[in-house]
């Protein structure tokens, strides 16, 4: 009988430690990602032109970009996603940080650069919505 | 674009590349950047041309080609968490199952 409590007692700890090591699906960071995909995509369409007469859409979607981050952050053991985000997020990196900064720098980009960033956008889009999906609804 | 010859010159010139810490990668250095070239190699025979044609300069290509990297990084956290939800699935599973084997057990 004692050895059936300790067995109980273990296992809880390992599942309480087992339900704070990945957030729950949640709703709401999904729709965020899916929407900031989107709208990323429609706004950096317009980059072979003068980002001047985007700057607008351009500071809207940084500002969704931030909101989405801190979002991710608020959530226990949601280290993956932030670290995607981050990645995505980084002005000095690659992808859509990098694509809005060369834009305002720039003024224009050139339309065979322009595809090679939406095309790996859009990709690292879909893993960052590929991690959550995969999570448990609780 | 020789795309063999092309495979080729980077795997013969990143090993050479990689001293001091960075040796360590050495292992299965070739096989994973041929994988990683081939996986790509669409985009990189675009933008290679491109490169060569003046239609992409440098600071881009090296941009693009960055992104393939980050693509690959993001893959990785992808895969990591889902490693951890599925461990989780898996505890879930084995609790669940000697709980109820234990309390029908007890009872």
């Amino acid at each position: 009988m004692k050895n059936y409590s300790k067995l109980l007692v273990s296992l809880s700890i390992i599942f309480l430690w087992a339900c704070i090591s990945t957030p729950p699906y949640d709703q709401t960071e999904y729709d965020r990602v899916i929407r900031l995909k989107v709208k990323a995509l429609n706004v950096l369409q317009n980059a072979t032109q003068n980002s001047r007469d985007y700057i607008t859409d351009i500071n809207e979607l940084k500002n969704e970009m931030a909101i989405m981050y801190e979002y991710a952050k608020n959530l226990l053991g949601n280290d993956e996603v932030i670290e995607q985000i981050e990645i995505m997020n980084n002005p000095d990196g690659s992808l859509l940080g990098k694509a809005l900064k060369d834009w305002e720098i720039n003024s224009t980009l050139n339309d065979i650069y322009l595809a090679g960033l939406l095309k790996n956008i859009s990709n690292g889009f879909d893993q960052i919505s590929g991690l959550i999906s995969h999570r448990i609804k609780k | 674009m020789d795309w063999v010859k092309f495979v080729d010159s980077v795997c013969n010139n990143i090993g050479p590349a990689l001293v001091g810490g960075l040796s360590k990668f050495k292992g299965n250095l070739e096989k994973d950047t041929k994988e990683f070239l081939e996986k790509s190699k669409d985009d990189i025979e675009n933008w290679t041309t491109a490169l060569a044609h003046g239609e992409l300069s440098k600071n881009e290509y090296e941009t693009l080609m960055q992104g393939k990297i980050d693509v690959a990084k993001l893959i990785y956290l992808k895969n990591k968490g889902i490693g951890k939800i599925e461990i989780e699935k898996f505890t879930s599973v084995v609790i669940k199952t000697v709980v109820n084997s234990a309390f029908g057990l007890l009872s």
